[in-house]
């Protein structure tokens, strides 16, 4: 039980869990990057929308889109350490599985949200509210998912040559 | 002269010392590596110069190898 609650706790990308002293240091140089990336995203997107609300103050704007803003700002942060960090193989194994299990098929789940929502909902010309807000979270879990997956798949695959390459020099 | 460690963690000169120790202890990256509960990456970025270890690992690898600090860490 103790051992699943742990998995479940380390399956996050920011999860540190048997890393290396090395490993760590290289992961939270990643991060502090990432931390400086987000507020400064963050504040521009709350300096854009308090233009917004200045300068055009009888534009009624849905708290949803607020919203779906700043998701798309950590998504995208998110996705920036995700790279940098498998880029030098600092990801730990339990992220990694679960990148390349769980992720994938989220992605997939929320591809066929996305289309549903983008395309079959218009064409079909189904009547259904904030159908553009939905296809655009269902698209930006997918594209989260999708990099998820590309960040485990690569982590393994920087290891495994950094691995290769150890053995040729130790040869 | 000076310490490779606590340098502030710029790139260092290879560790010749530790990889001629390593081999005279008949001791391959990765047994090392498990000796001290690091990564066999880890050992290689020491010896190519590429990490700078803190005191706790200097002393985990110089117990591992029967080796004092001075032996592996200090440069001429």
């Amino acid at each position: 039980m103790a051992d699943k609650s742990r998995e479940r706790n380390n399956a996050g990308l920011c999860s540190d869990y048997g890393l290396d002293e090395r490993q760590k240091a290289v992961s939270r140089e990643i991060g502090l990057k990432s931390f400086k990336l987000i507020f400064t995203v963050t504040a521009l997107i709350s300096i854009a929308w308090f233009m917004v609300g200045i300068f055009f103050p009888d534009i009624e704007i849905s708290c949803a889109y607020t919203a779906l803003s700043y998701w798309a700002a950590t998504v995208t942060c998110q996705c920036y350490y995700g790279i940098k960090a498998s880029k030098y193989g600092v990801i730990n194994s339990i992220a990694v599985f679960s990148f390349q299990t769980v992720s994938l098929f989220i992605a997939l789940f929320m591809t066929v949200f996305a289309l549903w929502f983008g395309v079959v909902v218009r064409l079909a010309d189904i009547e259904m509210e904030n159908t553009p807000l939905l296809a655009a979270i269902s698209a930006i879990a997918a594209v989260n998912h999708y990099v998820m997956y590309f960040c485990g798949k690569r982590n393994d695959k920087v290891l495994e040559e950094q691995a290769k390459e150890n053995e040729e020099e130790e040869q | 002269m000076c310490y490779y460690i606590s340098n502030g963690g710029g790139k260092v000169a290879k560790n010749l010392k530790l990889k001629s120790a390593r081999a005279a202890a008949d001791m391959s990256q990765q047994a090392l590596a498990e000796a001290v509960g690091v990564s066999r990456q880890t050992i290689n970025a020491i010896e190519k110069g590429d990490y700078n270890p803190t005191l706790n690992l200097c002393t985990a690898i110089c117990r591992a190898l029967g080796k004092t600090l001075d032996d592996i860490f200090w440069e001429d």
